[in-house]
């Protein structure tokens, strides 16, 4: 992938920015981080609109929302990519995509095999989590996004 | 050969037996757990994987004898205390060796994300394995000598329900236990049986394996020294690993009893090729036995890949009855015992006399590979 910035050399890393429900990202090559990223008050006007411009134009609504796991940050892309989940919460978040993957090799929802004794009262402590993030999807949507970072940051002290 | 030999693994091929020896080496099971409230290893910090290396530790210490080295006295899986022993180590402890070893076997993941500490605790005779924070909080590996998926897996269940006891799995009403790989999503479990299939591979019958396993979504794959090749058209010596992509297909016993169908299907595709090869191609099979084993004699090296193919060679002979004087399992257990992990631990942990021209470990481990060979040729008769 190309550098967003100067649009010639290789990407080398991407810059992400995170907004509840919505994660956009920058691609940039090595040079232009060294050039623009360590020393932002160092930056003269023209750099820093330079830059500016460009995360601004990241920082807009794309045409597709990208889910973003609240808990461990794991987007849908890097989750179906690696076929791996950063956390249990991802597997709430990316339900659907699951349900598909396993649609796909003839598996179907729900679980049929055995659970352990305990699962009453852990399923209880899922449902907590679920309940939490289909409110901070609903505080999103509604752009109450304290409220949607509020539940977030909830979710996220509920896990180590 | 075993006064030189300092084995790490597989203890359990000292020992005659094994289902189906002729056409399985090992069997492997796993399962996979993580616990409740906490992030998946890749993304764990420190402290957490301090914390969840402890519980674990704790929860194991009301059913084991945890032990940081083999305790004097006590053999395999020895009860010491009224208690089964378990050697409990950090990564950091475990040599570099070990390490080797253990990624050899597909114990420990080469590649796969871990967590920033890790621990593991093993049985006495290494057939019982617990991984801490590697892919998972918690997997739980046992294996067996030829074909054989009951009883490791009703080993780690048991340990598993135990553990739950003490520790919150993490869980969930519509995809079963939360594994952090989408693979092991459900049961958790995970089977890896290694077949030797040379008359399946001579003739030709690679399509019928895949034909065999891709409808129960299971896999098989070529094996070749130590590694996988990725298209089963690339096996050129007969061993295969088989295995599930999925562990969300139906409860622990349709899978365990799923795996058991499959194998047996393919032993029997086994069976009635090896009867064919008898009746149409026994000149055949005796010249390459035969080629075998005096590659063996003239050899002073013998380097992991061709090794596989005398090995393959030989089991064939004794298949097929071109020679005798030696059981399958004697050369299953040659098939861990030539590994490169192996045979630099038995060079370090013994005084082995090499060759003034032998300087290199590569060469020390190949021509220790064929001291083994050689003394096993020794033994076999026919031909």
């Amino acid at each position: 992938m190309k550098c967003e910035i100067c649009d010639m050399r290789e990407a080398f890393i991407t810059m992400n920015f995170f907004r509840p429900g919505i994660s956009n990202s920058l691609w940039i090559c090595l040079s232009c981080m060294q050039k623009y990223t360590p020393l932002w008050q160092d930056l003269d006007d023209e750099k820093r609109n330079h830059i500016f411009q460009h995360i601004h134009r990241a920082m807009q609504p794309r045409d597709e929302i990208i889910p973003i796991c609240p808990v461990c940050g794991r987007s849908l892309k890097e989750f179906e990519q690696s076929a791996s989940a950063g956390c249990a919460e991802c597997y709430n978040v990316f339900a659907e995509s699951v349900s598909e993957a396993l649609a796909g090799i003839n598996c179907h929802l729900p679980y049929t095999g055995d659970l352990p004794l305990s699962a009453r009262e852990v399923q209880s402590s899922v449902s907590e989590k679920r309940e939490y993030l289909s409110l901070m999807k609903k505080a999103a949507e509604e752009h109450n996004y304290e409220e949607a970072a509020a539940l977030r940051n909830k979710l996220k002290d509920m896990v180590r | 050969m075993n006064g030189i030999f300092n084995d790490f693994f597989p203890d359990f091929f000292s020992i005659d037996g094994g289902n189906y020896d002729d056409m399985v080496i090992s069997s492997r099971v796993s399962l996979a757990r993580n616990l409740q409230d906490f992030l998946f290893p890749s993304n764990l910090t420190e402290k957490s994987s301090d914390e969840i290396i402890s519980q674990i530790r704790s929860a194991l210490g009301h059913f084991y004898n945890l032990t940081d080295t083999t305790p004097n006295g006590c053999q395999a899986n020895d009860e010491c205390d009224g208690r089964e022993t378990l050697i409990f180590k950090t990564a950091a402890e475990l040599s570099s060796m070990e390490a080797n070893l253990l990624e050899e076997r597909d114990i420990l993941p080469k590649t796969a994300p871990r967590g920033p500490k890790t621990a593991i605790a093993y049985s006495p005779d290494k057939t019982l394995f617990v991984m801490i924070n590697f892919i998972d909080h918690l997997r739980l590996v046992g294996f067996s000598q030829g074909f054989d998926t009951d009883s490791p897996f009703e080993h780690i269940k048991k340990i598993a329900s135990l553990l739950e006891t003490h520790l919150n799995f993490a869980i969930d009403e519509r995809f079963g236990y939360l594994s952090s790989q989408l693979s092991e999503l459900g049961s958790g479990l995970n089977f890896q049986i290694i077949l030797h299939l040379p008359s399946l591979l001579r003739a030709e019958m690679q399509e019928e394996l895949i034909y065999e396993t891709e409808s129960d979504n299971f896999k098989i794959l070529p094996f070749s020294a130590n590694t996988y090749a990725p298209n089963l058209l690339d096996a050129h010596v007969g061993f295969f690993a088989l295995g599930n992509k999925t562990a969300f297909s139906g409860n622990e016993n349709r899978q365990i009893a799923t795996i058991r169908e499959i194998t047996q299907r393919i032993m029997s595709l086994e069976t009635a090729a090896t009867e064919k090869l008898k009746a149409l191609h026994l000149g055949e099979i005796r010249f390459d036995v035969q080629k075998a084993m005096d590659d063996v004699k003239s050899a002073k090296f013998l380097d992991a890949q061709k090794a596989l193919g005398i090995l393959s060679a030989l089991k064939l002979g004794i298949k097929t009855g071109v020679i005798y004087g030696i059981s399958h399992w004697q050369l299953n257990r040659i098939f861990y015992r030539m590994s490169p992990g192996n045979l630099l631990l038995a060079i370090s942990g013994e005084t082995v006399e090499f060759p003034a021209e032998i300087k290199t470990e590569t060469q020390r481990i190949n021509y220790l590979r064929c001291l083994i060979f050689k003394e096993c040729v020794a033994k076999i008769s026919g031909c």
